[in-house]
């Protein structure tokens, strides 16, 4: 069989294995890795140990990624063969078995439910997408695509996540795989590869937003200026996938490769394909071991198939990759100290120019590219340019991932076309914010973003507009504040982190934030006075304007936009002594209402540090001096007589 | 040399090559827990990278361990999700509880405590991951069934 019948006959076999699993009993779990940490692990357990106790034995058990919901985790599906999915919500271990044993007697455990998939729909048109019978039982439950949450995304990159099992290739190949690796190398030229993904308007997703084909196209160049005396041969080349995500607090990449690990090494490989590379590398973090095995996994089953390896398709393309594990460096997520990394190196950054697209790993012409632009690129390529660049602003084409967290309601992944407001991604997808407090703030770009105030909330998302407000669009990081998160506290939080990421190479940054950090908290303890306002301020802007790498040149942007918009604390933490939103350590105290305390002595046996004094006879009170602010009195006292006041 | 410190298999993973040297580290370290100086040592000899450049790229990277672990290794994450959600009032609280600063070992060796920025579960802020295991949405009082749950543990055996 030559090589492209050969890559027919193995979608076809797929196809059929997947439309198979439909005519069977499924019970699908959300085994990413926040699902694991909602108890997934013991959700599993229990349906394993169900199952046998209910003699139920013709039931495929599968995993499947984060599908972004991850505040209704643990989720566990249950597909009877031929009816639509049906989505259980927060499952504990306990409540297994009546769920079971209800969905597979024809009756449902309604109040559980979370949603159910109607239709098998496919983004990338290659197979029929298609609807369920639905039985009558299921009329009225939500479709996943009505829910709140859902219904303003549009999920392109997101694809598969949630959907598909990340370890079975098969599923991913039943849903388009590969298709746009085969038409790549079998029918278009790098070239080719190259104009399309110009003109589709892709920006890179790992925060500065490069125009990806352009970048391609340097390094397509690179080669054409090297074939000088000596170099008959073509110049290696490399193409590596950025998948540090140092963000702290974004997820988006970790469940791209948990949840679709093929889509990553497709758009690699035909990134590779189009600059004339045959070697890639993931450079992934090692806080994800889960990412990294599913990775493997992937790597192992795409060499199997030949989509990796030797003459791909026939054609006489030839890519292999390999997976480098980072070891806890922020600033590793910086192209060139990548490469450093990569190496074998310390990972420190260095000037640019020149561009790693023109010299890179070994001096070679490299090119570096975000998870989910990557991941991006297979989908532009089968569905169009002008499909992709119909999506989105003026200034950016497509979509954007987010990873939505903090003080909101549901948080998880959230997938919108640019231009989208930040209204209605954090109070129509995010439901708002959790509990009864108010919304302050929204931090947008990790540390090297900003805090955008409740009066900006109305601004489209996309690389300019976010700029625009002294933010950046980042790769996706979104954390929603409320009044209980103090903006000073914050920007001191990201400064700790900074100087502690800082790779000490240039004196603006290693320096600069170390001193910035030490005003943060004379501020944050009561300690200063106004004048550091501007000394603060010209500080940030001297490391803005002079640190060596993306790292220290964005550092200031939390202090500086929490100075713009929250000015105010600023002031009350100095002039008054006072934290607003009872975080700063000192400036607030803890005092036990008598009305509502009952003298159980909760507070004291709970306080770490021998604060609170007193006894049942007596009652109790807290000494403030001594007190670390760690709250669990304030936590754990039954009749929240525990107050924190000013 | 001691036998239990055979390198060998890792570095014919990576065909004793020395721009591999951080996956080498991490495999090793993967393999005892932390990186024991006989394996440092073992190392730049047969990937010929003097000990001192080792060094430099060991202490560069926070992943990189000198010291064996603790049996328990309490990881608290302070990235920015878990801040906002009061991973900093967890740490001083857990700090406190077990008398240890984050990136000590308890003098008995039973308990080690660190700090992570993210470990990507953001979404189940504030987390904890202990010898592995990550447990989100924590509170005071799970923290304390955490700890207790380890000195449980420790009883039982
Ligand atoms: C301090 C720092 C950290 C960065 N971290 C990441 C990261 O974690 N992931 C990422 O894709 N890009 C990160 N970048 C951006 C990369 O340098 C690079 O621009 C990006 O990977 C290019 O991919 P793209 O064109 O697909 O966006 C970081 C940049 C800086 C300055
Ligand atoms: S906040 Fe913590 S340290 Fe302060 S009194 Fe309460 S329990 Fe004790
Ligand atoms: S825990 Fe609350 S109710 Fe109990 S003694 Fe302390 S303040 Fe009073
Ligand atoms: S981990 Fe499952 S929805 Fe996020
Ligand atoms: S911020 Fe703690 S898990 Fe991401």
């Amino acid at each position: 069989m030559n090589k492209s019948n050969h890559f027919h006959y193995i979608t076809e076999e797929a196809i059929l294995h997947s439309k198979e699993k439909h005519n069977k009993n499924r019970i699908i779990i959300g085994y990413g890795t926040c699902g694991i940490a909602a108890g997934a692990e013991e959700v599993l357990k229990e349906v394993q140990q169900v199952l046998h106790e209910l003699k139920i034995d013709d039931v495929i058990i599968e995993k499947t990624g984060c599908i972004g919901c991850c505040s209704y985790e643990p989720l566990m599906d249950i597909e009877l063969a031929n009816s639509p999915r049906v989505s259980y919500k927060n499952v504990k271990p306990e409540e297994v078995k009546e769920i079971i044993d209800k969905h597979f007697g024809g009756d449902l455990k309604k109040e559980k439910v979370f949603c159910m998939f109607d239709e098998q729909e496919n983004i990338i048109q290659y197979q029929e997408s298609w609807k369920y019978n639905i039985p009558q039982i299921y009329s009225g439950l939500p479709t996943f695509k009505s829910l709140p949450m859902l219904k303003k995304q549009k999920r392109i990159t997101l694809r598969n996540v949630g959907i598909i099992d990340p370890e079975n290739i098969n599923d991913y190949l039943a849903r388009g795989g590969y298709q746009a690796l085969y038409k790549t190398l079998t029918t278009l030229s790098p070239k080719e590869v190259i104009d399309e993904i110009k003109s589709s308007g892709l920006r890179g997703r790992g925060g500065a937003g490069f125009p990806t084909g352009v970048k391609w196209e340097f390094a397509y160049n690179a080669e054409l200026s090297k074939t000088t005396e000596d170099s008959i041969e073509k110049t290696e080349k490399y193409v590596v996938c950025n998948a540090d995500e140092g963000d702290p607090g974004a997820f988006m990449d970790r469940s791209l490769i948990e949840g679709d690990p093929h889509s990553v090494i497709e758009g690699l490989t035909i990134a590779a394909y189009a600059i004339g590379a045959n070697k890639g590398f993931i450079y992934i973090r090692a806080e994800y071991p889960l990412a990294i095995k599913r990775l493997e996994i992937a790597l192992k089953q795409a060499y199997e198939n030949h989509f990796l390896g030797d003459n791909i398709f026939g054609t006489d393309f030839h890519f292999s990759i390999e997976i480098r594990k980072g070891a806890g460096a922020f600033v590793c997520g910086e192209e060139t100290a990548l490469i450093n990394s990569i190496m074998g190196l310390r990972g420190e950054p260095r000037p640019r120019p020149p561009y790693p697209a023109v010299s890179g790993l070994w001096e070679k012409p490299t090119i570096i590219n975000n998870v989910k632009t990557l991941v991006t690129v297979p989908v532009i390529l089968l569905n169009g340019a002008k499909w992709f660049s119909s999506i989105g602003t003026e200034d950016t084409k497509g979509t954007a991932v987010f990873a939505l967290t903090g003080d909101v309601k549901n948080s998880g992944l959230v997938e919108v076309p640019m231009g989208t407001t930040l209204r209605e991604i954090i109070f129509d997808i995010g439901g708002g914010v959790k509990g009864d407090k108010q919304f302050k703030a929204v931090q947008t770009g990790g540390p090297s973003g900003g805090c955008i105030p409740f009066s900006l909330i109305d601004t489209p998302v996309d690389f300019a507009s976010l700029k625009k407000l002294g933010s950046i669009m980042g790769s996706g990081g979104m954390i929603v504040c409320s009044e209980s998160t103090c903006m000073v506290d914050l920007a001191r939080y990201f400064m700790t982190f900074i100087a502690s990421e800082s790779c000490g190479k240039c004196t603006p940054c290693r320096e600069g934030t170390v001193r910035a950090l030490e005003m943060l908290e004379k501020i944050t303890s009561g300690d200063a006075t106004l004048d550091i306002l501007t000394d603060l301020e010209q500080l940030s802007f001297v490391i803005k304007d002079t640190a060596l790498c993306g790292l220290g040149q964005t550092a200031p942007n939390p202090i500086l936009s929490t100075l713009k918009y929250f000015r105010e604390e600023y002031i009350e933490h100095i002039e008054q002594k006072v934290c607003r939103a009872k975080v700063c350590p000192g400036l607030f105290n803890y005092v036990i209402n008598d009305d509502l305390c009952i003298k159980c002595g909760v507070c004291q046996n709970v306080c770490p540090v021998d604060a609170v004094f007193g006894s049942k006879e007596t009652g109790f009170f807290i000494e403030n001096r001594l007190c670390i602010s760690c709250n669990a009195c304030f936590e754990r006292c039954p009749k929240k007589a525990i107050e924190k006041v000013n | 040399m001691n036998a239990d410190f055979n390198i060998d298999s890792i570095l014919a993973r990576y065909n004793f090559d020395s721009s591999a040297l951080i996956q080498i580290l991490s495999d090793a370290q993967d393999k005892y827990g932390y990186l024991p100086r006989e394996v440092l040592e073992d190392i730049s000899q047969k990937i010929e990278v003097p000990l001192s450049k080792m060094w430099g790229v060991i202490s560069f990277y926070a992943l990189f361990k000198l010291k064996p672990p603790a049996k328990y290794n309490i990881t608290v994450c302070q990235g920015t999700a878990c801040h906002v959600s009061g991973a900093k009032r967890n740490l001083d609280y857990i700090e406190s509880k077990l008398n240890l600063k984050a990136g000590e070992h308890s003098p008995d060796g039973k308990y080690s405590l660190e700090t992570v920025a993210c470990i990507g579960s953001c979404a189940l802020a504030p987390t904890i991951v202990i010898n592995g295991k990550v447990y989100g949405r924590n509170t005071v009082k799970t923290i304390d069934k955490l700890l207790s749950g380890l000195e449980e543990g420790e009883k039982n055996e």
